[in-house]
């Protein structure tokens, strides 16, 4: 990669540069004069890891406790240094890890204090300032840090979340050959209005199009905005999920607030990364759908087709002049797919003074698709600069940029259904385009007939995209007392995607009669800019020591520019030049464009008030404002109270086991605004599509529905947490969320709208309960073994409908008290042994041998998991570090109907190993009915037959790595250097899996099959 | 004080202007339908859409169905299920990615631009600067009365049995839909006997509006009606009002009113010649047809239809081999049975003829891409000749048909209309000669299977034309003649009545 070469040479000049800025910066920053109070003390300021100062510290040299002295109110402490050399300190405070600090000669020495039990301590940021320690908290949140995610695969960073958090899943799609991915937090709230939480980065919320998690391109593909960041520049990922945290996020939050923070510079002297990872990507065959192979098809296809009352004299695929069958046996995964592989390289300096630090980092990211003919190089750049401009005010400074170029490839999603008695391609290497075959009943009669599998298209058609994406955030925040500060956030992001496509004309499509026979191309660009401002006043005070009060205000605006235009043409001299300017009809080449705009405005109010770290209360408050809405409900209100209970902090409390318990319960509002918002008035749609010869026309694309009003989630939540010997901790959290006024696009009879019409339809609820627990088995000098499980249960229902609001779909209807997803199938009573024929149990349970959706029920069989999560176990010994995590699923049924035709499509599609297990001798029962080409036409409708039990074990994630002692790498220069290796999506098991028959494990990924990867990385410290 | 709180009023004024305009966003692009045929210039566009929603019903659903549900099609291994199902008459309510559900959605879809368009136009009309715009909101909305009416009979025809199928015409039609409907309105279906009426009513009205178009509105009147010959046949106009009245009461058995109207037409629109006619399937664009009375312009559209048949692809269908015998030789109308493979086919085909529906193979060349282009004709002047001859041979008028046929025949094998000799002349005789002559001019026009029903004859096809045993035969009265009504259709509207011999649908 020819960009790859240059772009890294000038990432380490740049590094270069910016070292030899800091170095200057650092000469002419002077610290703050010191409060020495002699020549012989040792002083300073102590803080703990927020930066806040600590009262009380004792500090007393080594084994001269009786010199021990204590720091004041903020934090300073003074103490005298006995005469001689190299004297160590020590520095006390209950809950910290006590210090030890080798003192050559008096003068300042600044100390941090770390929380000696980090999962408490831990400082989790809501945004807008608000920053809590764990224990502390109101709300429920979970945070995830770059620790935890440094073996996951690079590609993309939701991905990354895949069974670490409670609660969230994580739906893969690879179906189009290109992944998507679909974050629930909670289950589905939402029916019409999206139900993908809101990304934040560093406070600037990420722009997603409205409804879905992807910028629509406009062609064929959309890029998630996600995907264009660089994992490695993760900080740590925290997941919100109450409405406490929530509500602050106000119309966008109900789905769930992913706060993302990027990695900081640090103070002093220049540190530098580099990590070089390469990885194998292929797909675990063992997780394909299965199919036949030619002579079973075969044997089946002739079977099928005497069933019917065909003669085999006629039978269409016989060995004819033109093309032969016998012997041919293609496996067509292998069209489609290859072992592919990916690469990431990363490199980041930071350091600085007291006054300035700067952190760059830059990544390249290359994927080669195990899905043919994708790939995606990516480029990535970041930095991250905090200045102290005066005694109390501070800036920082952040600039992102990346650059993703994508081949896109959307697989041609049957080609597993392609008979395998066909081939690819011609003897003389060419791509086959036609098959030659009987098609007529009552004759044997062959005739060319077209074969589409779009390999000629792979190769010779042109798609990629091109995403760019910048990002400038400006952070200023003035602190006029150690209780006050005023903080403005500036960010502009900027994106753009291009895609350019051509279609050759040279494949079967280009030299076909339907669409062009001389190339057509065609190039979309969308852009967004996104303008964020935000304003907020924080106000945070311990009063006598106990009451301590918080309290903020904010006011934010964003506004999103979405313009989007696109060019295209056909009639090309030949598919070397694809440009649109080079058609050469000067009648074909036709442009549009549009936009699209998105304004908000909001207040924004969060108070706090804690008691002796005992108990504490909090209230947070949006009022926003949205462009889309209409008129009557522009402005909308969201609020969220909390309260919580530190029950170990009691005086009474006292337990020789139970380390640590606090309850914790909140309630709010949370709203979603994501949806189509042309449905209150309805909407004409003046387009291409609709004109009639060459007059523009229009049609009625939305029907209106004046009494449409917006949707409104009621979180709450409960939270118990215990900790047992400081090295179990459990944390149960049961919630309940109701939202009401659902948005859907409900069904109406097509008199009225035929593709439904918005309404407010009913209410529906979540309702479900979460655990983690976390421990530390093992730790001692040498080994140390930590395990983490998390696990959850959703239960979705539709609790009212406000009128009768059928879906219109065949396996779901909802109704009050069923899950919105319930299935709702005929039972399937399996095969009559005497002539074969499906049969079905009707509405009253007794055995019919007609289908019809009349029959159909509420099934038990719930869609819903009973249990879903994660555990990972992290081993360490010596220098070597062993993580292996898996994700788990427990109950839940799968419907999946696509392979049970009983032979209908049996001629023109290859069938499932299932086929196999049909019916034939009168007397004798089996699986499936009896097997005849267009036979039985309803024999594969929606029924119980379609049910797969979703119990499952997914090996996600396994690493090992070793840290090459310090001793050997010093000489080398290297402060640092880790050799890893990792492997991810190793392996699938669910308990009905079979080496010959489909099962869950195969239909579970799709058309597609499970994506793994094996890898080695080396990253090194200087 | 009175500073005081102009100075707050003139603050919070500031601070609501400044909300304001920072929410402040112009909508863009798509527009509310209030504003949309506000306008105009929308609401003409809107009249162009509303064509388009009927060449969408034609082209993609209803021409076929009605052929396929005849019996001059043979099918091939590549129809895809729902040709199959209704191929076969197995189609049922659960069919809703085909037929049962298509042309419903279709056809309401027209009917829901004519309902706006006649909801908006009167006060459109009462805000027009000058007659030119005036004329233009008129046009449209007579364009949404003849649409409506279409429509409403499209609808009919396909969920309804024929008008003669009851004696008081009072068995199950569709619902009438004369108002932009909401969604808690009551939708059931009316009586063919009433559906009949208030077509006739919107035909009516669209021709009284032509009227006033032509007399109130100068040269203009004239070329926007065309209430004397035909100048645009892509659009609705005068002939098309007469020439669809003199089909609806030919369905009606009416017979003085459809001779009255078909001879009206005939009068005015005269027939294509024969070294026209095969162009003007197969150079459609270029060759609309002298006898084209209203043809849906299919120009850069998906061509459905074409698609079907076209044997450069993998056709679903063919001509049944039985059909071709029934020309003469020298018949022109036996050309659009042939294909001819052009030379860029593989080896087997190219040069080579077989048997194909040729009416919609049109390719247009829009710049370097061929385009398909189905501009299927709703009326054309053939299809009033045979209407004359059917309704004067009912009416014992046998020289008036024999002559009529004469001209159909004469055109068809290239001899004057006087030298056609036919030796029929008994009622019964013509009336047969008449179905025979309609089969071969208006084969695959999407008039077949109620042709068959109308006349109540039972649908006999020929061995070989791939049917299944059980749907070679199919007796009438039957109850599959008509659709079901699609389960989505009767889970989302309580007040919506399956037709006879399909499942109803009762809700939990």
């Amino acid at each position: 990669m020819r960009c790859g070469k240059l772009f890294l040479p000038l990432l380490l000049s740049l590094i270069v540069a910016v070292s030899s800025v800091q170095s200057g910066w650092a000469q002419g920053a002077a610290g703050v004069p010191p409060q020495q109070k002699t020549k012989q003390d040792l002083f300073g300021k102590i803080v703990d890891d927020t930066g806040e100062p600590l009262p009380g510290v004792v500090v007393f040299p080594k084994g001269e406790m009786a010199k021990a002295v204590t720091s004041d109110l903020d934090g300073n402490y003074s103490v005298r240094v006995p005469s001689g050399k190299n004297i160590t300190f020590v520095f006390q405070f209950l809950g910290m890890e006590t210090q030890e600090i080798a003192v050559s000669a008096p003068g300042r020495k600044d100390v941090v204090m770390k929380s000696d039990n980090l999962l408490e301590e831990a400082v989790i940021s809501v945004g807008y300032g608000l920053a809590q320690k764990r224990e502390d908290m109101v709300g429920s949140a979970f945070q995830v840090t770059s620790d935890q995610l440094k073996f996951r695969p690079a590609e993309r960073m939701d991905n990354m979340l895949v069974g670490m958090v409670p609660g969230l899943s994580v739906i893969e799609d690879s179906s189009g050959g290109r992944p998507s991915v679909k974050l629930r937090v909670r289950g589905d709230g939402s029916l019409s209005a999206s139900n993908e939480p809101l990304w934040i980065i560093d406070g600037v919320p990420v722009y997603n199009n409205g409804n879905s998690s992807g910028i629509a391109g406009m062609g064929s593909s959309s890029i998630s905005p996600i995907s264009l960041m660089n994992p490695d520049d993760i900080e740590s990922m925290t997941v919100l999920k109450d409405a406490s945290t929530v509500a602050l996020y106000g119309a966008d939050g109900s789905n769930g607030v992913i706060l993302v923070t990027t990695k900081k510079a640090k103070s002093g002297k220049l540190s530098m990364n580099a990590s070089v990872r390469y990885g194998y990507d292929d797909i675990d065959p063992s997780t394909r759908i299965k199919y036949l192979h030619s002579k079973e098809w075969m044997a089946l296809a002739k079977e099928g087709w005497v069933n019917s009352g065909r003669d085999i004299k006629n039978f269409p695929y016989q060995d004819n002049e033109y093309q032969t069958y016998t012997g041919v046996d293609t496996n067509w995964y292998q069209y489609y797919q290859r072992p592919g592989s990916s690469m990431q390289v990363n490199l980041s300096a930071s350091g600085g003074s007291d006054r300035m630090n700067t952190l760059i980092s830059g990544g390249y990211y290359r994927l080669k698709s195990p899905y043919k003919g994708n790939s995606t190089d990516r480029f990535t750049f970041r930095e991250n600069t905090s200045v102290k401009l005066a005694n109390k005010l501070s800036a920082t400074f952040i600039l992102d940029a990346s650059f993703t170029k994508n081949q896109i490839f959307s697989s041609y999603s049957t080609f597993h259904e392609i008979l395998p008695i066909f081939e690819p391609y011609n003897e003389d290497g060419s791509y086959r385009w036609y098959n030659y075959y009987s098609s007529d009943d009552n004759n044997y009669n062959v005739t060319a007939k077209k074969f589409w599998t779009y390999l000629d298209a792979m190769d010779l058609n042109t798609r990629y995209s091109n995403s760019m994406n910048v990002k400038g955030s400006a952070t200023i925040k003035y602190k006029p007392t150690d209780h006050l500060s005023f903080t403005s956030q500036t960010a502009a992001t900027f994106m753009n995607v291009y895609e350019a496509y051509y279609d050759s004309k040279y494949t079967l499509s280009g030299v076909g009669s339907d669409t062009s026979k001389t190339g057509s191309s065609t190039r979309y660009a969308v852009f967004d800019y996104d303008y964020y401002i935000k304003l907020h006043a924080n106000y945070d005070r311990t009063f006598g020591g106990k009451h301590k009060v918080t309290g903020m205000a904010g006011w934010e605006w964003r506004s999103v520019t979405h313009p989007y235009l696109s060019a295209s043409a056909s009639g090309f001299v030949n598919d070397n030049i694809q440009e649109v300017s080079y058609s050469t009809y000067s009648d074909l080449r036709r442009g549009t464009s549009n936009v699209s705009y998105k304004k908000n405005l909001s207040y924004i109010a969060q108070a706090s008030y804690g008691y002796d770290k005992r108990y504490n209360i909090s209230a947070n408050y949006r009022r926003q404002g949205n462009s889309a809405f209409s008129e009557y409900s522009k402005w909308s209100d969201f609020a969220s109270i909390g309260a919580s209970w530190n029950v170990h902090r009691e005086i009474w409390f006292e337990s020789r086991y139970l380390s640590s318990l606090s309850i914790k319960g909140t309630f709010g509002t949370a709203g979603n605004s994501r949806v189509n918002t042309s449905s209150s008035y309805g909407a004409y749609t003046l387009s291409d599509s609709y004109y009639y010869g060459a007059n523009p026309g229009a049609v009625q694309t939305s029907t209106p529905n004046p009494a449409l009003s917006w949707e409104r989630t009621f979180k709450t939540d409960f939270q118990i947490q215990l900790g047992f010997l400081k090295r179990f901790h459990l944390t149960v959290e049961p919630y309940r969320e109701l939202t009401t006024n659902v948005l859907y696009n409900a069904r109406v009879s097509s008199i009225v709208d035929d593709s439904g019409i918005y309404q407010n339809i009913g209410e529906i609820s979540n309702n479900g309960i979460e655990f983690i627990f976390e421990s530390v088995n093992i730790k001692n000098k040498d080994f140390t073994w930590s395990t983490s499980i998390n696990g959850a249960r959703n239960r979705n229902m539709v609790e009212k409908l406000y009128g009768d609001a059928y879906t219109g779909y065949f396996d779901h209807i909802w109704i009050e008290g069923q899950s919105k997803d319930a299935h709702w199938l005929v039972r399937w009573a399996g095969v009559d042994p005497v002539t074969g024929a499906p049969m079905w149990y009707d509405k009253n349970g007794d055995l019919t041998y007609t289908f019809s959706y009349e029959d159909r029920v509420f099934q038990p069989y719930s869609h819903q998991p009973d249990l879903y999560g994660g555990v990972s176990n992290d081993f360490t010994w010596k220098n070597f570090n062993l993580r292996v995590m898996f994700d788990y699923t427990i109950g839940g049924w799968l419907y999946e109907s696509v392979f049970r035709d009983d032979g209908y499509s049996v001629i023109d599609e290859n069938q499932v190993p299932e086929a196999l297990d049909h019916w034939t001798t009168p007397g004798v029962g089996n699986l499936n009915p009896s097997f005849i080409y267009k036979g039985w036409t309803n024999s594969y409708y929606n029924s119980t037959r379609c049910l797969y039990n979703k119990t499952s074990v997914q090996l996600r994630s396994v690493s090992l790595s070793y840290s090459v002692p310090k001793n050997i790498v010093k000489k080398a220069g290297i402060e640092a250097c880790t050799l890893s290796l990792i492997g991810n999506n190793l392996y699938f098991w669910s308990p009905a899996q079979s080496k010959t028959r489909n099962s869950y494990k195969t239909v579970r990924f799709g058309n597609q099959g499970m994506r793994r990867e094996f890898s080695f990385q080396v990253s090194l410290n200087f | 004080m009175s500073v005081v709180s102009a100075l707050t009023f003139g603050g919070c004024k500031a601070w609501t202007d400044m909300e304001t305009s920072l929410l402040h966003v112009d909508p863009i692009g798509k527009s509310t339908v209030a504003s949309f045929l506000g306008t105009v210039e929308g609401y003409q566009a809107a009249g162009e859409g509303m064509h388009y929603r009927l060449y969408q019903l034609y082209d993609k659903d209803y021409v076929r169905y009605a052929e396929i549900m005849g019996d001059l099609l043979k099918i091939t291994v590549d129809a895809n299920e729902g040709d199959y199902l209704a191929f076969n008459y197995q189609l049922e309510a659960e069919h809703v990615a085909t037929y049962p559900r298509n042309i419903w959605t279709e056809g309401w879809s027209a009917i829901t631009e004519t309902n706006n368009l006649l909801y908006y136009g009167p006060d459109l009309k009462k805000n027009c600067a000058n007659d030119a715009q005036k004329a233009i909101v008129d046009r449209a909305m007579a364009y949404a009365y003849f649409g409506r009416a279409l429509a409403h009979m499209a609808l009919c025809n396909c969920y309804g049995q024929p008008y003669n199928f009851t004696d008081t015409h009072d068995h199950l039609g569709v619902p009438i839909v004369d108002f932009i409907p909401k969604y808690t309105d009551v939708l059931g279906r009316k009586s063919v006997a009433k559906v009949y009426a208030k077509i006739i009513e919107d035909i009516e009205a669209a021709m009284d509006i032509f009227q006033k178009i032509s007399a109130n509105y100068g040269a203009d009147g004239e070329k926007y009606a065309q209430i004397n010959s035909i100048t645009d046949c892509y659009h609705i106009s005068y002939i098309a009002c007469e020439a669809l009245l003199a089909r609806v009461y030919l369905y009606m058995e009416n017979w003085d009113k459809a001779a009255e109207y078909s001879d009206k037409v005939i009068k005015k629109v005269q027939l294509s010649p024969r070294d026209e006619y095969v162009n003007m399937f197969r150079e459609s664009q270029d060759n609309p047809g002298k006898e084209a009375i209203l043809r849906l312009n299919g120009y850069d559209k998906t061509p459905s239809t074409g698609n079907l048949f076209d044997p450069a692809r993998t056709p679903s269908f063919e001509p049944v081999p039985a059909l071709s015998n029934r020309f003469d030789a020298s018949d022109i109308r036996k050309e659009l049975l042939t294909y001819v493979g052009e030379p860029t086919e593989p080896e087997m085909y190219a040069g080579k003829s077989f048997p194909a529906v040729c009416k919609f193979l049109y390719r247009k060349s829009i710049g370097a891409e061929e385009k398909h282009c189905n501009d299927h004709f709703v009326l054309r002047c053939s299809e009033m000749y045979l209407i004359h001859a059917e309704a004067s041979a009912q009416n014992n008028d046998i020289t008036s048909a024999v002559n009529d046929l004469k001209a159909i025949i004469g055109r068809a094998t290239g001899v004057a209309a006087s030298a056609v000799t036919i030796s029929a002349s008994t009622k019964d005789q013509v009336l047969s000669l008449v179905a025979d002559e309609r089969v071969k001019e208006l084969c695959f026009e999407g008039h077949r299977l109620f042709d068959i029903t109308r006349r109540k004859e039972n649908l006999v096809r020929s061995n070989g034309c791939g049917a299944r045993s059980d749907a070679l035969t199919i007796n009438y009265p039957n109850n599959r003649f008509v659709l079901p009504i699609d389960r989505m259709e009767l889970q989302s509207n309580p007040n919506m009545q399956q037709n006879p011999g399909y499942q109803e649908y009762t809700a939990q």
